[in-house]
């Protein structure tokens, strides 16, 4: 360590900028090492110029960290307030994608090994993914934003149909996925589709109404027992035939109707 | 007055890798001006001076992991500060002519090590203010030739030779 030190006339000259050359490197070399030096210069800089820089650090610093979704949605250029609204949706965290995407893909195990059993297993859960996904996706128990969106200069109808869309699309892809791992693939493979949006638009429509993790389980459980009930003597897929679907596209029709209509109650 | 204020540079480092955030503001007060007036001397724009000082301390808080340990934590402060201002300066190219001329201005009145009257320092005074100025960001600053020329807003090639002639020159004179 040297002996060598600033006086406060040198320290005043080179705040100012007017220290000749070869002094102010000497200057700068023992300043990375001197830490009375770098005091000394301290008083140098205006109070309120630090305390700006400093305040515009702590917001950066005190920002919560985005999650993962957000993240994604604002590289795919979504704005920063939809993105933060989306990210908070429950069913869009990655905990419950991943516990989508397990039991999805372990009802396509089961129909590799089962053959139209499991099958079975994997159409009827598919529908019920998104289902459940929107249920927790708003309304006062599952929004964690909920108290803040009521307070907010924002549509409740449109931030639930955003959400009930990147649930639905963000499940619909994790069933596709599995679907493609379905042996022998075909027509299997997107049969579901069509279930899941009849279901997941007839309880957006019923939320209107009533609580919407209630209208998921009084729209889950008769389709489960739809689907069990014609099938209980033997496995036939006639659920999923072109009649049926026929019959799920128009219960997504008449619900998105019901669901437009009926607009107003959300807010 | 809290107990932070009497801890050495290295701990109050540690302590920001763990997420304390009163240690920041600490190290803030302490490495901020020197860092400011520092980098004032090579940016005369005091809006781009103020970005990079912030950028610094910013990515103190998020890297303060990835210090070894070693060394004096304001040399490495001053290596984050010096490259946050370049980027500053690549990123407005409306205001890096102003800036870069500037620069060069200031940087010109710069010259290497500490020997103020020395055989050393008189060579250095007779070194014409552009091989100064590269002499200055490389071994002063710590830059590399690519950075350097960034710095002065040269190509790389001309800090190459024009470092190539400062040697020569001092060489010279010191033999």
């Amino acid at each position: 360590m040297s002996t060598w030190h600033m006086d406060d006339g040198m320290a005043a000259a080179y705040a100012a900028g007017e220290l000749p050359a070869t002094p102010a490197a000497s200057v700068e070399a023992h300043l990375l090492a001197c830490e009375q030096c770098r005091l000394l210069l301290a008083p140098r800089v205006p109070r309120a110029r630090l305390d700006r820089v400093w305040d515009d650090i702590a917001d950066t610093v005190d920002a919560p960290a985005p999650r993962p979704v957000e993240r994604l949605l604002r590289a795919a250029g979504v704005r920063e307030h939809t993105a933060r609204l989306l990210g908070a949706t429950v069913s869009l965290r990655l905990p419950w994608l991943a516990a989508s995407a397990v039991a999805l893909f372990f009802a396509a195990l089961a129909s590799g090994e089962t053959n139209r059993w499991g099958l079975l297993t994997f159409l009827t859960l598919a529908p019920v993914v998104p289902v459940a996904g929107v249920a927790v996706a708003f309304g006062r128990d599952g929004d964690p934003a909920y108290e803040i969106g009521l307070a907010a200069p924002y549509s409740t109808f449109r931030l639930m149909l955003m959400r009930a869309a990147a649930v639905v699309a963000s499940s619909s892809a994790l069933a596709l996925a599995a679907g493609l791992t379905l042996p022998g693939g075909g027509w299997a493979t997107a049969a579901w589709l069509l279930p899941s949006l009849a279901l997941t638009s007839l309880t957006l429509a019923l939320s209107s109404r009533y609580d919407p993790r209630r209208c998921a389980i009084a729209v889950t459980v008769p389709w489960v027992a739809a689907v069990v009930g014609t099938n209980v003597r033997e496995p036939d897929l006639a659920m999923f035939g072109a009649a049926g679907q026929a019959g799920y596209l128009a219960v997504t029709v008449v619900s998105v109707v019901l669901l437009v209509v009926r607009r107003r109650e959300f807010s | 007055m809290s107990e932070h204020e009497t801890w050495q540079d290295a701990r109050l480092l540690e302590a920001v890798a763990d997420g304390d955030r009163r240690a920041l503001e600490v190290l803030y007060a302490r490495h901020a001006p020197w860092l400011l007036l520092r980098l004032t001397r090579r940016c005369a724009d005091p809006a781009l001076v103020d970005e990079a000082v912030q950028d610094t301390f910013v990515a103190v808080w998020r890297t303060a992991r990835s210090w070894k340990g070693r060394g004096e934590v304001a040399a490495w402060i001053w290596g984050i500060g010096v490259r946050r201002l370049l980027d500053h300066l690549r990123r407005r190219p409306a205001a890096v002519l102003p800036a870069h001329e500037q620069v060069m201005v200031s940087a010109e009145e710069q010259v290497l090590l500490g020997i103020e009257y020395g055989e050393l320092g008189r060579a250095l005074d007779r070194l014409s203010p552009e091989l100064r100025a590269v002499v200055q960001a490389t071994v002063l600053d710590g830059l590399t030739t690519r950075e350097a020329g960034r710095l002065l807003g040269i190509p790389v090639g001309t800090v190459k030779t024009r470092m190539m002639r400062a040697r020569a020159l001092l060489r010279e004179e010191l033999a």
